[in-house]
């Protein structure tokens, strides 16, 4: 019998996490970057992700411990809506701070070191430009290239394009007196409609402006000001990044296009409200590993993965992008001030938050599919 | 006269290069494996479908006869479990074999289309915009299930799951289909020159369970036993309420590209022969191919339209309209033929050759 092979196109967090899954399956794993070294743009990395995670259930559902160092729950969480300081109770979040990129302590690394161990092969520097070089893979090939337009156009996928800027740089503990070694600012305010936030880990500040439509190097002083009157952190190097997101439609979210499997932000397992991305890579990287033995149940469980796509969609056009400046404001100093007084709401803001990401729903439901979670 | 180059060999691309040829052009086809008859791990298949092969042999030029197309002696048709039993002539069905044997349909057009003086060159795929964009004006693209060209030329398609198993068996030509609970969409079982063919289809991934439901029914009201089933997939143009399209860009296209099917049972062998003429007519004359077309296609909203009703019910609803549909077609078979004559019209092209 022919043994079974697979090329993954894309060394991120979905394709890893597919890359691993499969070898467990039995597969010749081969898999295909686009930069030279693991860990994604050179530019911006090493870089941190603020996320919902929870690091028992997602090491059970990968049959990978995940952790610390490269994942680690946030001690402090302040929020800044349109100026006003609201701090939120780290112990009602289940934000996690990620490390991303090429360091012994970022979870790209972590799982490159482990596929590699495995058996996995990795060819880097091999980029997909057009419909041909991709056209090239075999059918069933998992592609999980991530937000870069390539992919995206060659298989007819609809996206919108997101930009900012990042940035990335050595930090001391900040936030005063007190020092945590992981943290995160959210800012919302009137120079995006979207939002910038700042976490910490590792050693590690990173800064990310978020918005829909081009930012001009004025909106983002505005922030770096406001970053360094309430924070105290200054930057010096700011890289504009832009790119495309699988949210256009409300019922974006496929596991199938072309002959091929789609994992990660191609396969829009991201959250199309807030962007959040690293969860919904990892659950969906092995999903995708899954449908190469098992398409149907595959499917479902991708289903299920992303169930919250449409609701939270539809909430994000209506409160945030169709809804005046005022409204926004108003509605979001209320609730975030009310969430961080009263430890109901906190509860609640948690559960709501759990139920948004993708993927959430799917581990705590996952002895439904031990099958394949147990190999 | 001028050179035409027809991507793909199929059952479109074959009648086009006979037409073209006719037409007094030279042609060259191109495929993307290395024989006739399509992808080899799934032939030789069986189709069936309602044609009437004295006419469209008229209309494509070829002529239409047994082994190559077989009227089929029997249909019968499993709603739910319950069988009903339609002699195949009374819905103009006839049995087609696919594939690269010499009785084949393809065979026959394939031998047509060398005798005019067509070329061939095998082991051509081409899958990416730029393949098409080197293709000269008014190539005419007939790929078929492939979905390359659906990408390169942003049609948009639908997948369609499934998987297929085939058999030697000897006995006249007939058709099982299958509807229940297991898919959405329908099986079918068929034979012809001694083969046995099953293919089952849904929109979903298709399951084992649905296979293992489906085998155990076959073995055991039919009798057919399959030893092996094959996963197969495709993609087909039925995406939107306006699929059937002619031309896109500078190029023609025909065949399931070109979303000459029913969408209801996806019934595509006698469509894109038809689709494959009109190919060849729009080399030549575009405003008569595209009256042609727009004709032959002028039914296709409302079937989709039926499709799509239908696709949203319940397999209750589904069951119990099956079921009355067949019961009284059955009991009541001269006042409803009118109806399946009309009903018949939305596979495109069928009786208006």
């Amino acid at each position: 019998m022919a043994k079974k092979q697979v090329t993954i196109v894309g060394a991120g967090l979905g394709g890893l996490c597919a890359a691993i899954t499969a070898r467990k399956l039995g597969y010749d794993v081969h898999c295909v970057d686009k930069y030279n070294r693991v860990g994604g743009m050179p530019g911006a990395h090493p870089f941190v992700d603020s996320t919902p995670f929870d690091c028992a259930l997602m090491s059970r559902f990968l049959g990978v411990p995940i952790g610390e160092p490269q994942v680690g729950p946030v001690e402090s969480f302040p929020i800044y809506v349109f100026g006003k300081k609201c701090e939120l109770k780290p112990e009602y979040s289940i934000l996690h701070n990620v490390e991303r990129g090429p360091r012994k302590t970022a979870i790209d690394r972590y799982l490159h070191d482990i596929a590699l161990d495995m058996g996995v092969t990795f060819e880097w520097g091999n980029p997909i430009r057009s419909q041909k070089d991709l056209a090239q893979y075999p059918p069933n090939t998992i592609v999980a290239t991530g937000p870069y337009r390539e992919a995206f156009d060659a298989l007819n996928i609809p996206y919108e394009m997101v930009g900012g800027y990042v940035l990335s740089a050595p930090y001391k503990p900040w936030g005063g007196e007190k020092s945590y070694a992981r943290r995160c600012a959210v800012y919302f305010d009137h120079y995006t409609k979207d939002y910038c936030y700042l976490p910490t880990a590792n050693g590690i500040a990173a800064g990310l402006f978020f918005a829909r439509r081009p930012v001009g190097e004025e909106r983002r002083v505005i922030w770096e000001r406001q970053l360094k009157d309430t924070e105290g952190m200054e930057f010096k190097t700011w890289h504009a990044e832009q790119g495309p997101f699988a949210s256009r439609y409300p019922n974006q979210p496929r596991i199938f296009a072309g002959n091929k499997i789609l994992a990660g932000t191609l396969a829009g397992a991201q959250d199309p409200g807030t962007y959040f991305g690293c969860h919904g890579a990892m659950v969906s990287g092995k999903i995708a590993a899954i449908a190469l033995e098992d398409k149907a149940t595959a499917q479902e469980m991708f289903k299920v993965c992303n169930r919250s796509f449409n609701r939270m969609w539809v909430f994000r056009r209506l409160a945030i992008n169709y809804s005046p400046e005022f409204l926004r404001g108003w509605a979001l100093s209320r609730v975030i001030r009310d969430v961080s007084r009263v430890d109901l709401m906190g509860k609640i803001q948690g559960a709501g938050l759990a139920e948004m990401i993708p993927g959430y729903v799917l581990l705590k439901r996952m002895d439904k599919y031990s099958r394949y979670i147990n190999i | 006269m001028a050179e035409v180059t027809i991507v793909g060999a199929g059952l479109a691309g074959l009648a086009a290069a006979v037409n073209c040829a006719k037409a007094g052009h030279r042609v060259r086809v191109l495929e993307r494996f290395e024989r006739i008859g399509g992808d080899p791990h799934i032939r030789p298949a069986v189709d069936v479908t309602p044609m009437d092969p004295e006419k469209l042999g008229r209309f494509i030029g070829v002529d239409l006869k047994p082994p190559y197309v077989t009227p089929t002696e029997e249909f019968v048709v499993y709603v739910y479990g319950k069988a009903h039993v339609i002699p195949g002539w009374q819905l103009y069905l006839h049995s087609v074999e696919r594939g690269p044997r010499p009785t084949s349909l393809d065979s026959l057009l394939y031998e047509t289309a060398r005798e005019s003086g067509v070329e061939f060159e095998f082991g051509v795929s081409l899958d990416s915009q730029g393949d098409f964009a080197r293709l000269p004006p008014n190539s005419i693209i007939a790929t078929g299930l492939h979905v390359e060209p659906f990408l390169a030329l942003k049609r948009p398609y639908v997948d369609v799951y499934g998987f297929i198993g085939k058999t030697r068996y000897e006995g006249p030509p007939r058709i099982m289909g299958f509807f229940d609970r297991y898919t959405k969409y329908y099986n079918y079982c068929a034979n012809v020159n001694g083969v046995a063919f099953a293919l089952a289809f849904d929109r979903r991934p298709a399951s084992g369970s649905m296979r293992d439901a489906w085998d155990r029914q076959l073995r055991e009201w039919e009798g057919v036993e399959f030893e092996q089933w094959l996963p197969h997939e495709g993609v087909v143009a039925t995406k939107k309420i306006t699929a059937p399209c002619l031309y896109t860009g500078n190029k023609i296209l025909a065949g399931t590209l070109a979303g000459m099917q029913d969408p209801f049972f996806l019934f595509g062998v006698q469509s894109s022969l038809v689709s494959g003429k009109i190919a060849a007519i729009a080399v030549d004359d575009k405003e008569r191919a595209w009256r042609l077309f727009n004709t032959f296609t002028s039914a296709y909203k409302y079937s989709w339209l039926y499709k799509w009703l239908f696709d949203v019910q319940p397999h209750m609803m589904r069951n119990l309209g099956l079921r009355l549909g067949f019961g009284l077609y059955l009991r009541q078979r001269p006042l409803l033929q009118p109806v399946i004559d009309v009903a018949l019209k939305s596979l495109p092209g069928f009786g208006r050759y």
